[in-house]
């Protein structure tokens, strides 16, 4: 019981206090702890709320069934406590609103609504008996109070927006043309509306200030003005922007939607030039920052990318769905289906007809290289939700296009590599929604592209178009024959990969020109060694550059051959018949077609059943000094009628390397009076000692041989 | 008494077990409204993430083609324009710029780090007045196409685990390559061509290997594999029929193939075989589809001069470019294309210069090429290698020559179409072109962001292997949304 008294004691008293309290509310002043209960009211609130609507309801059920007459002290208790929390909860939402965190009619609404339960609890508490309809009517009062005073305090701290946020359509993007469009008014207002106003309202106004009107952006709020016109750096507005997202005065604050860069961009370039809430777009310089992200910004809004159709049947698609007609849908969940078609043999008119089950859900349709006819256009501009449209390459002339017209959607269009021409696409302007046409490689030609240039609101890609202007060089011809040694006579094929070139050469190693050296043609028959030099020609490009390659004709095969001194035992290929069995190698060594010796000379006996007339011996060699491969010091050709019956036929000393000299394939010829020989000897001699400016000076040299020709 | 009635409360009878069970059952059925899949397709890849082959929201690229530029070109002769470099030729790096940042074994026995300026000139282009250097003169004249992001940085500090850093988003091997996994998110646009294609080209610079781990499926299932196509007389090896069969012969053996494999399906129920019978298939399909779009013998003269004379000697890079817009046309997903050669650890002014020689007129025509067929606005083209190169020279620095090593901490690469915001220079590095100091992109954002552009949230891109989920970025990546448009 005492405690009982206790709490109507204290009921009284707060009462008394909230009354204080209102009376001098301009003067107060809050120590820090009081602060803090005044921060617990969002936790408070909801004791009140329960404790009340449960003694309420108790009350009632009470009232209808007399059985319940038991529970009445009970009852009775929770109202005290319901009227007792709610005046605490009042108490502390007064030292709340004394920190100025909030203000505006949303407050007033909401303290007053908030004391009125305090009020009307506190008398319930005590008069409730007095007179059923007292009763009733207290009660309906006491629970619109409920709802108004949550709903607005909940308003206070989620924003107004927040409770029917899902079911609100979203702000609608602005839709002024450019010529039209005010800076303040297009570009900057709408970002403090969205992201501002919610908390600076007329009904809410944080920090005292609003951010509805100019008049209330140049007054400015508790911490001062809002901007200083032209210095982004001083304005107080922007310094919130920047701090970072943890510091409590970013704005704004950090669980709010943020500004997106862009938009503080806009404020940044509006502050600085000046903070003009009159000013015009077009009235910025073409390359002021402001005036580019308005562009941006005012661009008419894409408003294709919510389909506002039902999704089409799963069978229907599936039954329509082969390997040359794929239709997939633009995303999950999405209605709108994409169609490709491949491979032209598989096309026909009917193909494309039985997509009209989908005609309605068709946003894409590509049909590029297929053999399209301009009848099939009607049934093309069935598909009414068409954006995009890719005839590129097909059979189309280009007559048919203005049916295209009754697609109120269609977007972009691509008929490059088609015969269409500029007048053609003329009635095309009068489409409302096309904003882009791929024509390139069509039959416009140079004065059409202006004439289309004058529809403004549609882009002709006009793509790349050799005018002559870009003059490349040509790549060389390519040698097909890949054996350089023949036999008898060789047949020799040039070719080069571009249509139409012209390929001229020489066979004597001199240089080509355009105007005095045969021209190729097919194939060419040469039965001695040769030197190829050839460059391609082409109108509307330069002339290649050469390419040289050296054939070389062997006469003689011999019947047999053997080393009478062997080869390095890394470097032996096939033994003696690799040097007559007209390959040739490269740089690489272990390649299988060189010869190399070392510590010994090469000595290389050829024995032929039927003598034959030999004038001339060439030893393919490699120069490779790097890796100590030299030309040989020596060579001696032996010959004569039987292996030990033979004469010196010639010795040459081949020229040697210098340090500058790089790797290099080098023909050594000996030549001799011709004569009637049954057995060749062709001996080679390494050099001996590296010369001094090598850095394996003084050690023996390699020579590597891959061929012996004999003529 | 009052027992009896308790017990009777409590026990419940039939009837009112079921009328209480039906209300049951009407809450469930209310809560199941709200999630809108709980009763469609539950397959095990769908409790995974998303069900593969559709977008997981509207694209802005269904195609990409990756000019990857293997061996890493150096973005101080490429797009990262920096006088103060040849101002400070020869000094020294400052510690101060360098703050510790490790080095490869071919430079940490330097004594010195002289610093050195492009030999090449820079000029500034396009609307973005982007600064492009004189090596790339065709790619200059489309900077209004395309986005240069010159604040790229990884990971690694060599090619191998950076390139497969790049391609799989991991640096050891074994996971599946970006191609693997678009084909695996998206699924193949044209059937009759795999989803995922691999180009190789090879310049003289000084080259690293690629390796087909680079476009493996990882432990994706096999048809998600990068298919190679070489450059010899037949692009996709063993394609044709052999010599005496025809393609009616063929498609009798497949069938009859394709029914053994059905049996031996229905028998154990691996998954792998009707992979297998697919592949048949599709190879099947390919027979007719893959000859018509190998042969450039039908483009345009105009098509050849924009490439470039090049473009018809198959194995170069500038044909390599050509076919890949062919397949990307035809509706391959993800076309790899590698240009081996851009190791200019030595003699830097002389091989990237023939480099550049080898992409530069391809790339910049790919980009043309595509928009004037309208393709670009939903083909991704991407253009970089896998990190950059240092400021200072490796090795001897000389007038007309240098060296650069390699540098994760910045590079350059390019994008464009596909939904990327045209005519924007992206990041900046500071005045050494050592270290970024805005705009930061790492290599995961990147992907992330390819992949956003595809409309695939990297986040739930997700295959579960060996008890871990795997996703292309790893447990990183975020969308850089500046780059898109």
């Amino acid at each position: 019981m005492n405690i009982k008294r206790l709490a109507e004691n204290l009921l009284i008293a707060a009462n008394v206090f909230i009354l204080f309290i209102l009376l001098f509310y301009p003067a107060l002043h809050l120590p820090a702890w009081v602060q803090v209960t005044g921060r617990m009211h969002p936790l408070l609130l909801h004791f009140p709320i329960v404790l009340l609507l449960l003694a309420l309801v108790l009350d009632v059920m009470m009232l209808r069934n007399a059985a319940l007459r038991g529970y009445q002290p009970l009852i009775s208790n929770l109202w005290l406590a319901g009227a007792l929390t709610a005046a605490i909860t009042a108490i502390s939402g007064l030292f709340l609103s004394v920190e100025d965190v909030y203000s505006g009619s949303m407050l007033s609404w909401h303290k007053w609504t908030g004391l009125g339960i305090v009020w009307l609890s506190s008398l319930l508490y005590m008069l409730r008996y007095y007179k059923q309809p007292i009763f009733m009517a207290g009660s309906v009062l006491m629970l619109a109070g409920l709802a108004m005073a949550g709903h607005f305090g909940a308003n206070l701290t989620h924003g107004t927006d927040f409770l029917l946020a899902p079911v609100t359509p979203p702000p609608q993007k602005i839709t002024v043309p450019i010529e039209q469009a005010l800076v303040y008014d297009h570009l900057v207002k709408p970002i403090l509306e969205q992201k501002c106003a919610s908390c600076h309202n007329a009904s809410k106004a944080k920090g005292q200030l609003l951010m509805e009107t100019p008049a209330q952006l140049l007054k400015g709020g508790k911490s001062g003005l809002l901007f200083i016109a032209g210095n982004p750096a001083a304005s107080l507005m922007l310094q919130r922007i920047h701090l970072p997202l943890e510091e409590k005065k970013h704005m704004p604050p950090k669980n709010k939607t943020q500004l997106e860069p862009d938009e503080i961009a806009i404020l940044q370039h509006w502050i600085r030039s000046g903070a003009d809430f009159k000013r015009k777009v077009t009235e910025l310089p073409a390359e002021d920052s402001l005036y580019l992200l308005a562009l941006q910004k005012l661009a008419p809004a894409e408003a294709d990318d919510a389909y506002a159709f039902a999704a089409a049947d799963e069978n229907v698609i599936k039954k329509l769905n082969n390997n040359y007609r794929v239709i997939y849908p633009v995303a999950r969940h999405s209605p709108a289906l994409v169609v490709n078609f491949y491979n032209k043999t598989q096309y026909s008119s009917k193909a494309l007809e039985e997509l009209l089950a989908l005609k309605t859900q068709i946003v894409e349709l590509h049909l590029q290289k297929m053999p399209v006819q301009d009848a099939d256009l009607s049934i093309i501009k069935q598909f009414e939700n068409l954006r995009r449209l890719n005839l590129d390459f097909t059979a189309i002339t280009g007559a048919a296009l203005k049916e295209l017209n009754a697609l109120p959607r269609l977007r972009s269009l691509a008929v490059s590599g088609t015969r269409v021409t500029a007048a053609h696409l003329q009635p095309l302007a009068a489409s409302k929604s096309l904003k882009e046409i791929y024509c390139w490689n069509t039959g416009i030609t140079g004065q059409d592209w202006q004439q289309l240039a004058a529809i403004k609101h549609i882009r002709f890609e006009k793509g790349y178009v050799d005018d002559g202007s870009d003059s490349l060089r040509l790549n060389p011809p390519i040698i097909e024959n890949e054996e350089m040694i023949f036999n008898h006579r060789m047949g020799l094929v040039l070719r080069h990969p571009i249509r139409g070139t012209e390929i001229r050469y020489t066979l004597d190693g001199s240089e080509v020109d355009s105007l005095h050296s045969p021209i190729f043609k097919d194939s060419l028959q040469i039965d001695s060694s040769f030197t190829i030099k050839a460059r391609a020609y082409k109108p509307g490009w330069y002339g290649s550059e050469p390419v040289k390659m050296r054939f070389m004709k062997t006469t003689y095969l011999p019947d047999s051959a053997v080393l009478l001194q062997p080869a390095n035992e890394r470097y032996v290929a096939q033994g003696a018949k690799s040097l007559s069995d007209r390959q040739t190698g490269n740089f690489e060594l272990a390649s299988g077609k060189w010869l190399g010796f070392r510590y010994n000379n090469m000595e290389l006996l050829m024995l032929f059943k039927q003598p034959v007339k030999m004038k001339a011996v060439t030893l393919n060699t490699m120069r490779n000094t790097r890796s100590y491969i030299f030309p040989p010091q020596l060579v001696e050709i032996w010959g004569g009628p039987q292996p030990d019956k033979l004469q010196l036929l010639k010795k040459v000393i081949p020229a040697q390397p210098g340090k500058k000299d790089g790797g290099a394939f080098i023909d050594i010829t000996c030549r001799f009076p011709e004569q009637e020989i049954n057995c060749l000897k062709i001996v080679a001699v390494p050099v001996p000692k590296l010369p001094q400016w090598h850095e394996g000076k003084g050690k023996k040299a390699w020579v590597f041989v891959d061929e012996i020709l004999l003529n | 008494m009052d027992k009896e009635f308790l017990e009777h409360g409590l026990n419940m009878n039939r009837r009112r077990f079921l009328s209480r069970l039906s209300l049951g059952l009407g809450s469930v059925a209310l809560g199941s409204l709200l999630i809108p899949d709980l009763f469609g397709g539950g397959s095990g890849v769908e409790e995974m993430g998303l069900a593969p082959g559709i977008p997981h929201f509207a694209p802005k690229a269904k195609r990409v083609i990756y000019l990857f530029q293997n061996g890493a070109p150096s973005q101080l002769e490429s797009f990262d324009y920096k006088p103060k470099l040849r101002e400070m030729m020869g000094q020294e790096l400052p510690a101060s710029v360098r703050m510790g940042q490790r080095l490869t074994g071919m430079t940490s026995g330097q004594s010195s780090f002289p610093l050195v300026g492009s030999f090449y000139d820079f000029k500034q282009y396009g609307e973005a007045r982007a600064w492009v250097s004189d090596l790339f003169p065709y790619t200059a004249k489309v900077v209004d196409d395309i986005c240069i992001v010159r604040s790229m940085f990884t990971e690694a500090i060599n090619h191998d685990p950076a390139l497969t850093f790049f391609q799989t988003g991991a640096q050891q091997g074994n996971r599946p390559s970006m191609g693997a996994w678009v084909s695996y998110g998206l699924g193949s646009e044209n059937k009759n061509l795999p989803a995922f294609c691999v180009l190789l080209s090879r310049g003289k610079g000084n080259g690293q290997g690629v390796y087909s781990k680079l476009w493996t499926n990882g432990f994706l299932d096999s048809i998600h594999q990068g298919v190679q196509f070489s450059s010899g007389e037949s692009p996709v090896l063993y394609l044709n029929n052999p010599a005496g069969i025809d393609s009616t012969g063929r498609r009798k053996m497949l069938d009859k193939l394709a029914e053994l494999n059905q049996l031996s399906y229905s028998e154990f129920g691996d998954p792998e075989i009707t992979a297998k019978i697919q592949q048949y298939e599709m190879a099947y399909r390919m027979q007719t589809a893959v000859p018509d779009i190998t042969d450039l013998s039908k483009e345009s003269d105009d098509i050849i001069k924009l490439y470039g004379p090049n473009c018809l000697v198959p194995g170069t890079f500038a044909s390599n470019c050509l076919l890949a817009r062919k397949l990307s046309e035809n509706g391959v997903r993800f076309v790899q294309l590698y240009h081996q050669g851009w190791d200019q650890h030595g003699n830097l002014p002389k091989e990237m210069a023939g480099q550049a020689l080898d992409v530069d007129q391809a790339s910049a025509a790919l980009v043309t090429d595509l928009k004037q067929r309208g393709l670009l606005d939903e083909t991704l083209v991407i253009w970089g290698g896998e990190f950059g190169r240092t400021n200072y020279s490796q090795g001897k620095l000389t007038k007309d020559n240098y060296g650069r090593d390699h540098h994760p901490r910045c590079f350059s690469i390019w994008m464009a179409g596909g939904g990327v915001k045209p005519g924007i220079v992206y990041g900046e590095t500071d005045d050494f072109g050592y270290n970024i100091t805005q705009n930061p992109v790492h290599v995961h954002d990147f992907q992330a962001t390819v992949m956003h552009l595809l409309g695939l949230d990297h986040e739930k891109l997700i295959y579960k292997h060996l008890g871990r989920r795997y996703r292309l970025t790893d447990v990183a990546g975020t969308v850089v949304k500046d780059l898109i448009a």
